[in-house]
């Protein structure tokens, strides 16, 4: 269905490029947005300009931050030689959320993919082998695709002449799955990638 | 396993259809059009997670609708249940659950109900290009072999993401030979694994095709099942008595992607790799498609498919499932006697279609127990049994 106002076409066009909103989603969310009170959309619209204005990129981790460097990377609490490489934001909340790592992190923005034109140039790859230099360890907790893989050996291969320890999370049987309904791969996984019993 | 009963909705020219199953012979018989492949094809799609006729569900989903829906029960051998529903909305990922909501990848459903199918257009793995003896073959490990089937996936994904990256190169946007080293790395790891895989079938199917078809033709004849990974037989050879091992493979594979190394980047493509693959069928020693009568590729298919049957009932806990589409554009009454009469001894499930019902009508006096279903525009009913006398 069309609607006749230009202005209600504009908005789902842009609500529908957002990630997991199809056209029908986008047509629901601009419906909903045209029956909220006037002072809701004046809140929704400075808090969306305001995202883009005050929220960067922090120069050390280039992490979203307000404050720059972000809070981890000024936190004096925090082990600046050690380094987890992640590819999203969002994997840095994930591990922040467990309360156990004491590293820093180093955010990718993505995994090496030709198909969705990530080439090199586009990840903060550089960016991690300066800070490299002052490292001890890094960490790659990429996702176990074949671009996170490709990912971790490239820049794997531009760290074999720094004096630094390379390692990687260990894929395995997540909590909670018996080893019975573990699927193969990840069963094979596991057991390419099991630990020696100290 | 048999399956007990299935429902779907609008697939093909199908509205709604629940069919209740024989766990021996089901016939559906019907006109061109009629619906009656529809059946088979959502009983692959329940089982196999796709159709055998097309690549794409939205070819598959009922005109003016916008989805399609299919619950199919089985009952394993062990006598304990199982139901698997599908569901596909067009622009959408196809989802599958089972029983208690579990949501399951097509990988995970591959390989839990095993299927084969003879269906018309594969006599192209006599005659046809190279992909239909691949698809033939990984159709089989695929249902045998998890891990074979992460790496096939896992295959296709690095050659396109390589493939881009060679393109690329090639137009000279991008200078990423490092990069484009460690793809071919990664390219040659994964192929390692399904040349050894697909080499390490051979060496047991082969043998089994061998004795399927003498047992179909009762003749002096032979046919046998090769490998030929590389376009040189003296390589096929020394693979095959290494029995592929993974250094060999690997020396190969190599010196291939050096050889091709500066006509890849000219051609920005992928030029050599499991992916172009092939299979040799011989008949008494000459290859098949070149010697093989109507007749003969009709046994050989038939063998194939024997074989393939056999395959899977000796891998897996549990017995095929048998699907074959408009069985006598392919097979002529006395192949079909044969081939209804050894899979009836095997006690398989068999579902097959046909035009004409008078056709069968002579075999079916041998079967005790079957099912009869007249597909007529979508509409599927179930037909009284012939019986001894009324023949
Ligand atoms: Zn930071």
């Amino acid at each position: 269905m069309k609607f006749s106002s230009k202005t209600i076409e504009e908005m789902i066009d842009i609500l529908s490029t957002l990630p997991t909103i199809g056209r029908k989603s986008a047509q629901r969310l601009t419906l909903f947005l045209l029956r909220q009170p006037e002072e809701f959309i004046q809140k929704f619209s400075e808090t969306l300009v305001k995202l883009k204005k005050d929220i960067k990129l922090c120069s050390l981790c280039f992490n979203f931050t307000e404050t720059d460097p972000c809070p981890i990377c000024s936190s004096p609490e925090r082990n600046k030689e050690l380094i987890c490489v992640v590819e999203q934001p969002d994997d840095v909340l994930a591990i922040e959320k467990t309360n156990q790592y004491k590293g820093v992190y180093h955010v990718l923005h993505g995994a090496i993919n030709h198909l969705d034109g990530i080439s090199v140039s586009k990840l903060k790859i550089s960016e991690l082998l300066q800070r490299a230099k002052t490292a001890k360890e890094i960490i790659f907790a990429l996702n176990p695709s074949v671009e996170g893989e490709v990912t971790i050996h490239y820049i794997v291969s531009l760290l074999k002449n720094y004096p630094i320890k390379l390692t990687r999370i260990a894929r395995g049987l997540p909590i909670g799955i018996e080893i019975q309904y573990a699927d193969d791969a990840t069963l094979l996984n596991a057991i390419e990638n099991r630990t020696e019993i100290k | 396993m048999h399956i007990n009963q299935i429902f779907f909705e609008n697939i093909r020219n199908h509205r709604q259809t629940k069919i209740s199953f024989e766990p021996s012979l089901n016939i559906f018989f019907g006109p061109n059009g009629s619906g009656k492949t529809s059946i088979l094809e959502a009983i692959s799609i329940g089982t196999f997670s796709k159709s055998f006729v097309t690549k794409f569900d939205q070819n598959i989903v009922r005109n003016s609708t916008d989805y399609y829906a299919l619950e199919i029960s089985v009952e394993r051998e062990n006598h304990t249940p199982a139901t698997i529903y599908v569901n596909y909305t067009i622009g959408k990922p196809k989802v599958i659950r089972e029983e208690n909501g579990q949501a399951l990848t097509s990988q995970s459903l591959i390989g839990r109900f095993p299927t084969v199918i003879l269906a018309p257009d594969m006599r192209g793995i006599i005659f046809g290009s190279p992909s239909f003896r691949r698809e033939f073959v990984d159709r089989i490990i695929a249902q045998t072999d998890k891990v074979y089937l992460n790496k096939l996936y896992e295959f296709r994904r690095i050659l396109k993401q390589r493939n881009k990256l060679l393109l690329e190169i090639s137009k000279g946007n991008y200078v990423g030979f490092d990069l484009l080293h460690i793809w071919t790395q990664k390219l040659i790891e994964t192929s390692v694994f399904i040349i050894k895989t697909r080499g390490n079938f051979v060496i047991k199917f082969a043998p089994i095709f061998e004795k399927c078809f003498t047992e179909l033709t009762n003749s002096n004849e032979f046919a046998s099942f090769f490998y030929s990974p590389f376009n040189n037989n003296e390589i096929n050879a020394e693979l095959l008595q290494a029995n592929y091992s993974d250094e060999i493979i690997n020396l190969h594979l190599r010196s291939e992607f050096e050889k091709n190394a500066k006509r890849e980047l000219e051609r920005g493509q992928t030029l050599f790799g499991p992916h172009r693959d092939d299979f040799t069928i011989l008949l008494n020693n000459s290859t098949a498609s070149c010697v093989a009568s109507q007749g003969q590729s009709k046994s050989i298919l038939v063998a194939l498919k024997y074989a393939e049957i056999n395959y899977l009932k000796n891998s897996k806990q549990t017995k095929p499932v048998v699907l074959l589409d408009d069985i006598f554009s392919e097979l002529d009454l006395n192949r079909v006697n044969q081939v209804l009469n050894i899979l009836n001894n095997l006690n398989l499930q068999l579902f097959i279609t046909l035009t004409e019902i008078d056709l069968i009508k002579p075999i079916l006096i041998n079967f005790e127990t079957y099912s009869l279903f007249k597909v007529e525009n979508g509409i599927v009913s179930k037909l009284d049994l012939f019986h001894k006398s009324k023949v």
